[in-house]
C-alpha cells in the first residue's frame, strides 16, 4: 500500500467530517485509555508508581542502543550458533527481495502473516502478491483490513476505526456462505474457520519480533490470538522481520520491558501467549519449523541512530500508547496520516523512513500537549523530537539539518518575514516606527489573507504600544502619587 | 560492501559521535518492581493469586492431587463432553494408564509426513494435555517448554488445552523465574508463556475467545 504523508491535510479534513470515523475512535480511544490506567494503578513498585517503571525501561533501552552495532553482532552469531539464519536489509527493496528468495527457494506460494508493523513498513503483502505469493493476514483486526483492501489505522488494534454493523457486512459480502452478523463471537469464529485451514496449508509463516535477546539469539512475540505461534510453528518455514532497534542485551532485559509494553498496549499484567523461539526443529522434535530466518532492517533507521537526541526515537516499544492519548489522533484516526506508523510516534519515526521532504506536514500537526510523552513507557520526549523536526524542516545544510530532506519545509516569504523581523527588532527606532504605525492602523489586520482567521478571530495590535505605555507611566510616577499596592 | 557492513558502519559512526551517553547499567536498577514482598509471601497467598489471575482470565483452574489427578481430568472432560485426549507417553502414565477411564487415548501421530500429521491435528484432535514447567504468579502465567514428546502444537492447535503444573513449580514473577532458570544461555527450541485461552478483542474492543489457539483452556493445579 503506498504511503501518502503529502496528502494529511486533506485526509484530516475529510477524517474530520466523518461522524463514524470519529465516533469509532473516540469509543476505542476511551477504552484503551481506561485499561492502560487500570492497569498500572495495582503495580507496586520500590518508588511506588508508572514513573520509576517506565524509567527503567528507559535505561533498559538506552543502554541496548548505547551498544546498538555490539549487540547486533552478538544477536547474529548467536542466533547462527542456534541455527537461525541472519540477514540484513538497508531498505525496504532489499528486504522485499531477500524474503522472497527465500520462499522461492522452498517453492512456497502460500504465506501466511502474523501481526507485524515492519512488514506494513516495506510494503510486504503487495510486493509478494504480485509475485505470486499469496500473503494472508491472520492477526483479526489486521486480516478484516486486508479484506477490506485497507491498512491497519492503529498499531495495536488495526481494525479499530470499524464497528461491528461494518465488519459484518464485509464478511457477508467477501466471505462464502457468510450471512450477516453483528454478533463478535461469530464473527470471530468465521475468522477462525477461514485462517484454520490457511494455517494448515501455509508454505511460510512471517512474522515480527517485540524482542530479540542478544545474548541468547532468541526471538520474542507478544500476542493474545495465537496466530503468531501458528505462523511460528506450523509450516516449514518461519521468516521472522525486524527493525534493528527491537534487539536488546539480556534476558533479564526482558521482563520489565514485557511488562510495560502489555499494560501501556492494552491494559494487561501479561498477553494470553509470550512466545521465546531460539531455533528451528531440532532432531527428534516434532514440529516446529524447518528453517528460522530473521531479517534485520535498518532503513532509515541508522540516521535515528546518528544523533544523539534523535537516537530517543528508537526507544520506543510500539505500544500505542501515545497514540491512545493524542488529542490529534483521536480525532484525525491512523489512516489520515498516510504513513505505516500513526500518531505522535509516527510524526517522529516516519521521517527518518520516508524523509522529511515527504513528511514534513506531521511534525507540525501536534499541539504540543505533551500527553504522548506522559504515558510513554520508555519515556520517549515526543514533543521536544517534534520540535527538533520542525526545526530540521526549516534548516538544511546547518548543524540541525541531519534528517534527509531537512530544509524542505522553508517557505521563502516566512524566512523574509523573520528575517526582517530579527533586523528590526535590532534598530529600536525602526522598532518603535513599526509598531506605532501597527497600532495606528490596527483596525486594517483583520482584512490581512491569512489561514488563521478561518477557525480563529485574527488578534488586533493594542491602541497604544507597551512602550509608549511605560513611557506615560514613568512620567505619572516622576509627580507624587498614593503607592500603589504590591499584593 | 554489503548491506550488513554499510549498517554496521553508520551505527559505528554514530556511536562514535556520541561516546557518553548519560546512562550505565546500575541505571537500570531504579524502578524495579519489588520482589521482596513477593518472595516473602506464603505459599498459599502465592497459589490463590495465581489461581485468581488464572481465572480473572477465563481458564478453568481444578486444584487437585497426585491421587485424584487422573480423576479430575476425567470429570473434567465429561462435562466438556470430550472422549478423546491427545497427550505424551509420560502424561499417560501419569494419569494411571488409562484403564478404567472413558476416555480414548491419542498418541501423538508419529506415522505419516508433516502434512498428514497436520490434517490429524487440525481436524482430529479436540483436545491435548501437556505438563507445564513452571506457574509465574504476577501475571497468572504457565511456562510451557514444548519438548520431542510435549510438541509444540499440543498446546496450541487442538481447540482444549490441559495443562498440568505442580504448586512447587511456582515462581513469585518471571525475572525471578528467568534467574532460575536452568537453561542458562543455550535455550529450548521455544518457550511460551500462557495466560488464558486464546482469545481477541479486535472487532469493536469486544472480547471473545478462540481466536485461533485453544479457546478452553483447563489447568489442573497439583498440590
Amino acid at each position: 500500500m503506498k504511503q501518502q504523508p503529502e496528502a494529511f491535510h486533506p485526509n484530516s479534513t475529510a477524517a474530520l467530517a466523518d461522524p463514524v470515523l470519529r465516533s469509532n475512535f473516540r469509543g476505542a480511544m476511551e477504552f484503551l485509555r481506561n485499561k492502560r490506567r487500570t492497569a498500572f494503578a495495582g503495580v507496586n513498585t520500590e518508588e511506588g508508581d508508572f514513573a520509576a517503571l517506565s524509567r527503567r525501561g528507559e535505561a533498559i533501552k538506552q543502554r541496548c542502543l548505547q551498544q546498538l552495532p555490539e549487540l547486533l553482532e552478538q544477536l547474529e552469531q548467536n542466533c547462527t550458533r542456534n541455527g537461525i539464519q541472519v540477514h540484513w536489509a538497508e531498505t525496504s527493496q532489499q528486504a522485499n527481495e531477500i524474503i522472497e528468495s527465500l520462499i522461492r527457494a522452498r517453492n512456497g506460494r502460500k504465506a501466511v502473516k502474523g501481526k507485524s508493523m515492519v512488514t506494513e513498513e516495506i510494503g510486504l503483502n503487495e510486493y509478494l502478491g504480485d509475485r505470486g505469493v499469496d500473503c494472508i493476514e491472520s492477526d483479526m483486526g489486521e486480516f478484516i483490513v486486508q479484506l477490506a483492501g485497507e491498512t491497519p489505522s492503529h498499531i495495536i488494534m488495526p481494525a479499530i476505526h470499524k464497528d461491528a454493523g461494518q465488519i459484518a457486512s464485509l464478511f457477508e459480502n467477501n466471505l462464502e456462505d457468510t450471512p450477516y452478523t453483528e454478533d463478535v463471537d461469530q464473527l470471530i469464529g468465521i475468522g477462525r474457520q477461514q485462517l484454520r485451514e490457511r494455517f494448515q496449508h501455509a508454505d511460510v509463516g512471517i512474522t515480527g519480533v517485540n524482542f530479540a535477546v542478544a545474548e541468547t539469539g532468541t526471538l520474542c512475540l507478544v500476542e493474545n490470538e495465537g496466530n503468531g505461534r501458528m505462523c511460528t510453528t506450523v509450516p516449514p518455514l518461519h521468516i521472522a522481520v525486524t527493525g534493528i532497534e527491537k534487539v536488546v542485551a539480556q534476558l533479564s532485559d526482558v521482563p520489565p520491558l514485557l511488562s510495560l509494553l502489555t499494560r501501556s498496549a492494552t491494559g494487561q499484567k501479561i498477553t494470553t501467549y509470550f512466545n521465546m523461539i531460539s531455533s528451528p526443529r531440532k532432531p527428534g522434535e516434532q514440529d516446529g519449523p524447518e528453517e528460522v530466518h530473521l531479517v534485520l532492517l535498518d532503513n532509515g533507521r541508522s540516521q535515528a541512530f546518528a544523533d544523539e537526541e534523535l537516537r530517543k526515537t528508537l526507544q520506543c516499544i510500539r505500544c500505542g500508547a501515545c497514540m491512545n492519548h493524542c488529542p490529534v489522533y483521536t480525532r484525525i484516526g491512523g489512516h489520515a496520516y498516510g504513513t505505516t506508523y500513526p500518531g505522535p510516534i509516527g510524526k517522529i519515526v516516519s521521517p527518518h523512513l520516508l524523509g522529511l521532504d515527504a513528511t514534513k506536514d506531521l511534525p507540525t500537526a501536534s499541539s504540543l500537549c505533551g500527553a504522548c510523552e506522559e504515558v510513554c513507557p520508555v519515556r520517549i520526549p515526543i514533543p521536544k523530537l517534534l520540535q527538533r523536526l520542525r526545526v530540521e524542516s526549516n534548516h538544511a545544510g546547518t548543524a540541525e539539518g541531519i534528517v534527509r530532506g531537512a530544509g524542505s519545509g522553508r517557505k521563502p516569504l516566512e524566512a523574509l518575514v523573520w528575517k526582517a523581523w530579527a533586523w528590526a527588532c535590532r534598530h529600536p527606532a525602526i522598532y518603535h516606527r513599526g509598531a506605532s504605525l501597527a497600532a495606528h492602523g490596527r483596525k486594517l489586520f483583520r482584512f490581512l489573507p491569512s489561514r488563521w482567521k478561518t477557525q480563529r478571530t485574527m488578534p488586533q495590535p493594542a491602541q497604544i504600544t507597551l512602550h509608549a505605555a511605560l513611557k506615560n507611566r514613568q512620567r505619572r510616577s516622576a509627580t507624587p502619587c498614593p503607592q500603589e499596592k504590591i499584593s | 560492501m554489503s548491506a550488513r557492513e554499510n549498517i554496521l558502519n553508520r551505527l559505528r559512526n554514530g556511536s562514535a559521535s556520541h561516546p557518553a551517553m548519560h546512562r550505565n547499567a546500575a541505571h537500570d536498577a531504579c524502578g524495579q518492581i519489588s520482589h521482596a514482598s513477593n518472595v516473602s509471601i506464603t505459599t498459599d497467598r502465592m497459589r490463590q493469586q495465581f489461581i485468581e489471575l488464572l481465572r480473572a482470565n477465563h481458564a478453568q483452574v481444578m486444584e487437585t492431587d497426585d491421587l485424584g489427578l487422573a480423576e479430575s481430568v476425567v470429570t473434567c472432560l465429561q462435562e466438556l463432553g470430550i472422549t478423546q485426549l491427545m497427550g505424551s507417553e509420560e502424561v499417560r502414565f501419569l494419569l494411571g494408564e488409562q484403564g478404567e477411564m472413558p476416555i480414548q487415548w491419542q498418541p501423538w501421530p508419529t506415522k505419516g509426513n508433516d502434512a498428514e500429521k497436520k490434517e490429524t491435528l487440525f481436524s482430529r484432535t479436540p483436545a491435548a494435555i501437556t505438563t507445564a514447567t513452571a506457574g509465574i504468579v504476577e501475571t497468572g502465567s504457565l511456562v510451557l517448554i514444548p519438548s520431542a514428546t510435549e510438541p509444540r502444537s499440543l498446546s496450541l492447535i487442538p481447540p482444549t488445552h490441559l495443562v498440568i503444573i505442580r504448586e512447587r513449580d511456582l515462581y513469585p514473577d518471571l525475572e525471578n523465574y528467568i534467574a532460575h532458570s536452568p537453561w542458562g544461555l543455550s535455550m529450548p527450541t521455544n518457550i511460551v508463556l500462557v495466560s488464558g485461552p486464546s482469545k481477541t478483542a479486535d472487532i469493536q474492543q469486544t472480547l471473545a475467545y478462540g481466536a485461533h489457539g485453544p479457546s478452553k483452556l483447563v489447568v489442573f493445579l497439583v498440590s
